[in-house]
C-alpha cells in the first residue's frame, strides 16, 4: 500500500519540481576515477554491504545536533544521519522527504511529507515535527540566507507550509531553508542529547562519537525509504562507517599507508605521487583529482582614503602577480584565469580571454606604468590572509612579486576568528587574501560582493558601488541569470580592477581500491554509504 | 594546623574568585567576535547580529561579568560549550582520563629517570661521569616536543610502522605522547636531584658518615636520598597540578581529544564558556595540588610543623 | 673604598667566569653558542643567498653542495634561513628571557622587601597568574594579541613572570634578616636604595640562571606557538616558523624539518649548558 502512494506521488512530485534558470543538465552524480569492473562483485550487484569504511576529516564537527555550526566537517558527517525535506542538486532542489512542492500562490508552498518516514527511533515524522525543526535553527540563531523565509506551519498530520516574504526568483535562493534544515522528530530531539547522541531519519545510526577523535555510524536497518524510491545518494552501500578526525596532514598519509583508513582529502601535494602508479603506496590505492569548488581571491581594500582605492595601484598590483607561480608554491592548486570557479556550470570559460583580464596576464612593463600613474609612494601595505600553510606561501610570493615592482607589502596572518572580525574594519589592512565559495558562481560571487551582506552599506572588498550592486542583482535573478548578464558584470570588475582571483584549489582524494565509485552531495562532500564497493 | 588549612583554604577562595575574574576580563577584551564565529561564514551583519544576541554577548561587560559570577559560583552552572552544545563538565570528565594518563605516566617514566640519572651524577660530581649524564638529560629538555613527536611518527609509524601514529585506542597508542610528554621533565628532575644530593653532600653528618667508615653507596641512599628529596616534592607538586592540564602540542600532533586540545580549539574559536571553566578548573586544581604539598612538607619538616601549632606569638618571636 | 668595592666585583666576576670555564659542559656550551652567535649575527656575509630569495626552478632540492640544508617548497636556500633565522629567534628568546625575568625581578624584590599586606597580596596574584600552565597562558596571550615578534614575546614573557617573582621574593627573605640591611638603614638609607642598590646585586644570582634557562625554553615555546599558527609573521625565517611549516613535508622532504630542529636542539643545548655551569658556578653551597 505505501508502496503504491509513494510512485504515485513520484510521478507527480518530478513534474512540479522547479528547474531554476541556467543549470547544465548533467545528472553524473558518480565520480569514477577508474573503470568499474563489471565482471566483479560490487555492492551495486548485490544485496550485501561492504563491512567498513574509515574516512579522516581535519577537523572535529564539534556539534553533532540538527543545529550544529555549519563548519565544513559537520558537512561531510551530518547528512548521513539527518535528513532534509530537499537535497540541492545541480542548482535544483530533489525532494527526498516529500515529492515536491505546490504553489498555492508566489508566497505560499505546500509540501507534502510522505506519511511513513520514521527516525532512527522508530518515531514517525510529522508536520509538526518540521515546524518544531526549524523552530529550533531559527532559535539557535543558526537560521542563515533565511531572507525569503516568513514562516511555516503545519497545515495538516503530513503537509506544512512556507510563507515566503517575496516571489521566489533567485537561483538557489531556498537552498537553506528548503536543503540545508535537518528535519528531526520532537520526541527524539527531547529524548536525547543530539549534539553527541543524534537521531534522524538517515541510512545511517550514529553510534559512537569520542569528540575531537571519531564519529562510528552504522547502517540504518530501518531505513524508512523503500529501496524502489530511495534516493541514490541516500543509500547506505556500507554497513560500518567511521570519520576519524586527524589535524596533522602527514598522520593522513600514514594513516592511508598504514590501511588505518580508505579515504582521505587532505594528502599534501607531494605525497600523491606515493599513491599514483609506481609510488611507494600505489598498491591498493587510486587518486581522484577534480576542480575544487572554492576560489583564493586578492580583495584590495576600496574603502575611501586608502592608498588601494586608487584604481591605477590596484591594476599595478594585479598585472604584477603571476598566477602560475603562486599557484606552483601553495601546493594542490591552479592558477586562476578568471574571477570565479571553473567548478560551478555557470561559469564562464570566455571570460579568461576577455580584454583587459588582469587575471590571465602577468606584465611587469603594464604594472610599472600603472604604478607611475598611481599616487603610490612606497607605503607599506598591509596584507591580511589566513594562518594555513597554503595562504602563507601564496601570500609570501605575492609579496616577492610586488616588491619586484616597488610595493611593499608585509604580511598579517591571522587565524579564523580573527580574520574574520579584523577583515570587517577598513582600517586593518590593504590587502586581503581569502577563499570564497557558493553553490554556484553567482551564489560565490553573492558574498564577496553584495554590499548589503555586512550592514554598513559596504561589501567585503569595503566598495560601495551601486551599478555593481544592481548588475549582481540582476545576476541573480531566475531570468537574469544568463551569460550576458554575468560577462557585463565580470568586464565591469576588470574595468575597475575590484578582485583578483589568484588560484583554485584542486581536491584530490586518495581512496582505497576496495572503491568501485566515488559519490558526492553537491559534487563536494562524499557520501561514503552511496558509493560502490568491490566485495571480491 | 587546622588554622593553616583554614588559612589556605580561605586564600584557595580568593584566588578562584580572582582566577574567575580576570580569566573573564582577559577574556572580554580579547579580539575576534564569537558571534561571527558561530554565525558561520555565511552570515549576514543581521545574523551576527542576531547571534551576538542569543550569546548575550550584547550585554554591557558588568552584566556579563554578574551573570558569570551568578552562573558559576551561586547556581553551581558551569556553562554550555557554544561550539560543542554540550555542558562543559560532561566533554571535561570525557576528555580528563586521556589527559591524566598520558600526564602521570609521563610524570613517573621522567621523575624516575630523572632521579636515577641525578643520583648517579651527583657523586661523580665534575668527572665525565657526570657531565654526560647531565647532558644527556639536556639534550632532552633541547628540542620542541612537537618535533620529537614528529620524529617519533616518521620512525615508529612511517618507517617501522610498530605503533599507531594518531588517536586513541589500547596501550599502544599512548606509548609516543607519553614518551614525548616526559621528555621535558627528565632534565628539570635529574638536574634538581642532583643540585640537592650536592647540596647535602657537604653537610656535617655526611662528612660524618663518611668519617665513621660507611659504605659509599650507604652514604648515598641511607644518608643522602632521604634529605635530598625534599626539594623533589616540590617539584612533584608543580607537576602534578600541571598534569590536568594536559599537553596541547602533543594532544594536537597525536589527534589525541584530550583537555589540551578542547581548551586549545576553544581558545581558537572564542568557546567562551569552556575557556573560562577549564582555567578555573585548572587553578582549583593547582590549588589543591598546593596545599597538599605544602601539607606534605609540614608533616615531614618539624621545623614547618612548629610555626603552625605553637601559639602565634612563639612565630613571631622567631 | 669605592674602588675596592669595584675590584671585589670585578674579581667575582672572573672568579665566576673562570668557575664556569672550568666546568666541562659549560665549556662546550660557552663555544657552541658563541659560534651559533656569531654565524648568525654576521648571517649576511656567511649566507651563500638571501633568507627570501625565491628560485621556482629549484624546489625541494635536497642537501647539496650548492644548498648544503636542501631548499623549501618556495626554492628558498634552507642554510641562508636558518643563519637568518637565529637572528629572530635568539632574539625571541632572550628578549622574552629578559621581560619576563625583569618583571619577575621588579615585582619580586618589590614583594619581598615591604613585606606584610603588600607582599601576601602579591604573592596571591602570582598564585592566580601561575595556576594556568605557562604554554596555555602563553596560547592565550599570543592568540589575544595576534601573531608578530613583539606580541610573542610578550605572550613568551608573561609565563616566566612568577617563577622570577618567587626566586627573587625567597632570595630576599633569606637577605632580609642580615646584618647589612640593619647598618644601611642605621644610616638613614631610603627603601628604594636599600632595595635596589644593596639587596638586589645579592640576590641577583638565580635571577640569571633563571634567565639564561629561559632563553632555551623561550625558544623550544616559540617553536611550539609557531606549530599552532602563532608566533611570528611570514616569511620571517624564524626558526620555529620553519619547522612549523616543514611540517607537511616531514615524509618526502624530512631534511626540511631536521635541519631546523637540530639547530634548535644545539642551541638551547648549549644555553642550558651555560645556564646550569652558571648555576653551579653562583651557588655558595657548591663552591669548594
Amino acid at each position: 500500500m505505501k508502496r503504491k502512494i509513494g510512485l504515485k506521488k513520484v510521478s507527480r512530485g518530478v513534474s512540479i519540481v522547479l528547474t531554476a534558470g541556467l543549470v547544465a543538465g548533467s545528472l553524473s552524480f558518480a565520480a569514477l576515477a577508474a573503470e568499474i569492473d563489471t565482471s566483479r562483485t560490487s555492492t551495486a550487484n548485490s544485496d550485501e554491504r561492504y563491512e567498513k569504511v574509515t574516512v579522516a576529516i581535519p577537523s572535529d564537527p564539534v556539534d553533532l545536533g540538527p543545529t550544529g555550526y555549519g563548519d565544513n566537517s559537520a558537512q561531510y558527517t551530518s547528512k548521513n544521519y539527518f535528513e532534509s525535506l530537499f537535497d540541492f542538486r545541480d542548482n535544483d532542489y530533489v525532494p527526498i522527504m516529500t515529492t515536491g512542492y505546490t504553489e498555492v500562490d508566489e508566497l505560499t508552498w505546500d509540501v507534502e511529507l510522505y506519511d511513513y518516514i520514521t527516525d532512527s527511533d522508530g518515531n514517525n515524522i510529522t508536520a509538526s515535527d518540521v515546524v518544531f525543526s526549524y523552530q529550533l535553527l531559527i532559535d539557535a540563531g543558526k537560521a542563515m540566507k533565511f531572507d525569503t523565509f516568513e514562516s511555516v506551519e503545519a497545515v495538516d498530520d503530513y503537509t506544512v507550509r512556507f510563507h515566503w516574504t517575496k516571489a521566489i526568483d533567485s537561483v538557489g535562493e531556498l537552498e537553506w531553508p528548503l536543503c540545508r534544515v535537518h528535519i528531526v522528530s520532537e520526541q527524539a530531539y527531547n529524548d536525547h542529547a543530539m549534539a553527541s547522541d543524534p537521531v534522524g531519519t538517515g541510512p545511517y545510526v550514529v553510534t559512537e562519537y569520542v569528540a575531537g577523535a571519531k564519529i562510528v555510524m552504522e547502517a540504518n536497518d530501518n531505513y524508512w525509504q523503500t529501496d524502489e524510491l530511495c534516493d541514490v545518494e541516500h543509500l547506505a552501500n556500507v554497513q560500518t562507517l567511521e570519520y576519524d578526525i586527524i589535524s596533522e596532514t602527514s598522520q593522513h598519509v600514514i594513516a592511508l599507508s598504514t590501511d588505518q583508513i580508505q579515504y582521505t582529502e587532505q594528502v599534501p601535494s607531494e605525497n600523491l605521487a606515493d599513491f599514483e602508479e609506481g609510488g611507494q603506496y600505489a598498491d591498493g590505492h587510486l587518486v581522484y583529482e577534480t576542480q575544487g569548488s572554492t576560489v583564493e581571491v586578492l580583495f584590495p581594500n576600496c574603502y575611501d582614503g586608502k592608498i588601494t582605492a586608487d584604481v591605477n595601484l590596484r591594476m599595478a598590483i594585479f598585472y604584477a602577480i603571476d598566477n602560475e607561480a603562486v599557484a606552483m608554491v601553495a601546493g594542490t592548486y591552479d592558477a586562476a584565469k578568471a574571477f570565479g570557479t571553473p567548478f560551478f556550470s555557470d561559469y564562464n570559460e570566455e571570460w579568461e580571454s576577455a580584454e583587459g583580464n588582469y587575471m590571465a596576464v602577468y606584465d611587469l612593463d603594464k604594472a610599472k606604468e600603472y604604478l607611475d600613474q598611481s599616487s603610490y609612494n612606497g607605503e607599506e601595505l598591509v596584507l591580511l590572509c589566513p594562518t594555513d600553510e597554503a595562504s602563507k606561501s601564496a601570500c609570501t610570493m605575492i609579496q616577492t612579486m610586488l616588491l619586484q615592482v616597488g610595493i611593499n607589502v608585509t604580511i598579517n596572518s591571522e587565524d579564523g576568528t580573527l580574520l574574520e572580525t579584523d577583515m570587517l574594519d577598513p582600517a586593518n589592512w590593504d590587502l586581503l587574501y581569502k577563499d570564497i565559495g557558493g553553490g554556484s558562481q553567482v551564489g560565490e560571487w553573492n558574498r564577496p560582493m553584495n554590499n548589503e551582506e555586512f550592514g554598513d552599506g559596504y561589501n567585503m572588498a569595503k566598495i560601495s558601488d551601486d551599478t555593481l550592486q544592481s548588475y549582481l542583482l540582476e545576476c541573480a535573478t531566475v531570468e537574469g541569470h544568463t551569460e550576458e548578464n554575468m560577462t557585463m558584470l565580470h568586464d565591469y570588475i576588470l574595468e575597475n580592477a575590484y578582485y583578483y582571483a589568484v588560484c583554485t584549489p584542486r581536491m584530490t582524494a586518495v581512496y582505497s581500491d576496495d572503491f568501485a565509485s566515488l559519490v558526492y552531495r553537491e559534487s563536494e562532500f562524499l557520501r561514503p554509504g552511496s558509493c560502490d564497493y568491490y566485495l571480491d | 594546623m587546622a588554622r593553616y588549612i583554614v588559612n589556605r583554604l580561605f586564600w584557595m577562595i580568593v584566588i578562584l574568585l580572582g582566577t574567575a575574574f580576570a580569566i573573564f576580563t582577559i577574556l572580554y577584551f580579547t579580539p575576534g567576535d564569537p558571534a561571527v564565529v558561530f554565525a558561520g561564514g555565511s552570515a549576514t551583519a543581521a545574523d551576527v547580529e542576531n547571534m551576538r544576541h542569543i550569546l548575550g554577548l550584547d550585554k554591557s561587560y558588568l552584566q556579563q561579568l554578574g551573570e558569570f559570577f551568578y552562573n558559576t559560583f551561586i547556581k553551581w552552572d558551569l556553562g554550555t560549550s557554544w561550539a560543542y552544545n554540550k555542558p562543559v563538565v560532561e566533554e571535561l570528565v570525557v576528555r580528563l582520563p586521556r589527559t591524566i594518563i598520558i600526564g602521570l605516566a609521563a610524570m613517573v617514566l621522567n621523575l624516575s629517570s630523572g632521579l636515577l640519572m641525578g643520583i648517579f651524577a651527583a657523586p661523580h660530581e665534575g668527572k665525565w661521569q657526570d657531565s654526560l649524564t647531565m647532558g644527556i638529560a639536556m639534550v632532552f629538555i633541547s628540542a620542541p616536543d612537537f618535533w620529537v613527536a614528529l620524529m617519533m611518527i616518521l620512525l615508529f609509524s612511517a618507517k617501522l610502522n610498530i605503533l599507531p601514529a594518531y588517536g586513541i585506542g589500547g596501550p599502544r597508542y599512548y606509548v609516543m605522547p607519553i614518551l614525548c610528554a616526559a621528555l621535558a621533565g627528565i632534565a628539570v628532575n635529574a638536574r634538581q636531584t642532583r643540585a640537592s644530593m650536592l647540596g647535602v653532600f657537604r653537610e656535617d653528618y655526611i662528612t660524618t658518615a663518611r668519617a665513621k667508615g660507611q659504605v659509599e653507596k650507604k652514604v648515598v641512599y641511607g644518608h643522602m636520598l632521604p634529605n635530598a628529596l625534599m626539594p623533589i616534592i616540590t617539584s612533584i607538586g608543580n607537576g602534578f597540578s600541571k598534569i590536568v592540564a594536559g599537553t596541547p602540542v602533543i594532544e594536537s600532533v597525536f589527534s589525541i581529544p584530550g583537555v589540551g586540545l578542547y581548551l586549545l580549539t576553544s581558545i581558537n574559536s572564542r568557546d567562551y564558556p569552556v575557556v573560562r571553566i577549564c582555567v578555573l578548573f585548572f587553578a582549583v586544581f593547582t590549588a589543591i595540588s598546593m596545599l597538599l604539598v605544602d601539607l606534605t612538607y609540614a608533616f615531614v619538616d618539624p621545623r614547618i610543623k612548629a610555626q603552625y601549632s605553637g601559639s602565634r606569638k612563639k612565630v613571631g618571636k622567631k | 673604598m669605592k674602588k675596592e668595592k669595584k675590584e671585589k666585583k670585578v674579581s667575582l666576576f672572573a672568579e665566576t667566569l673562570a668557575r664556569i670555564w672550568e666546568n666541562g659542559g659549560a665549556r662546550v656550551g660557552t663555544v657552541l653558542f658563541l659560534l651559533i652567535v656569531i654565524v648568525c649575527v654576521f648571517a649576511p656575509i656567511v649566507a651563500p643567498y638571501g633568507p627570501n630569495d625565491m628560485d621556482l626552478t629549484a624546489m625541494y632540492k635536497g642537501p647539496s653542495l650548492k644548498h648544503l640544508f636542501g631548499t623549501d617548497g618556495m626554492g628558498r636556500d634552507q642554510l641562508s634561513r636558518i643563519l637568518y633565522g637565529g637572528r629572530y629567534s635568539l632574539a625571541l628568546g632572550l628578549c622574552a628571557a629578559i621581560v619576563g625575568s625583569g618583571v619577575g625581578a621588579f615585582i619580586g624584590s618589590f614583594a619581598g622587601y615591604f613585606g606584610g599586606k603588600t607582599e601576601t597580596l602579591i604573592m596571591r596574584l602570582m598564585d592566580i597568574w601561575s595556576s594556568l600552565p605557562s604554554m596555555l597562558l602563553c596560547i592565550l596571550i599570543s592568540a589575544t594579541l595576534g601573531a608578530g615578534f613583539t606580541n610573542t614575546v610578550i605572550a613568551l614573557a608573561v609565563g616566566n613572570v612568577p617563577t622570577g617573582v618567587r626566586l627573587i621574593r625567597g632570595q630576599i627573605l633569606s637577605e632580609r634578616s642580615k646584618e647589612y640591611l640593619e647598618a644601611a638603614e642605621s644610616i638613614n638609607c631610603s627603601k628604594s636604595t636599600i632595595m635596589f642598590k644593596h639587596m638586589l646585586p645579592n640576590v641577583i644570582s638565580p635571577i640569571i640562571v633563571d634567565m639564561t634557562m629561559g632563553i632555551g625554553m623561550n625558544i623550544t615555546m616559540a617553536a611550539a606557538l609557531s606549530y599552532i599558527g602563532l608566533g611570528v609573521q611570514p616569511p620571517t625565517p624564524e626558526w620555529g616558523a620553519m619547522l612549523a611549516d616543514a611540517r607537511t613535508h616531514i615524509l618526502n622532504y624530512p631534511y626540511l624539518i631536521m635541519f631546523p630542529g637540530i639547530i634548535i636542539a644545539l642551541t638551547v643545548l648549549s644555553i642550558n649548558l651555560i645556564g646550569d655551569g652558571l648555576r653551579d658556578a653562583m651557588d655558595p653551597k657548591l663552591r669548594k
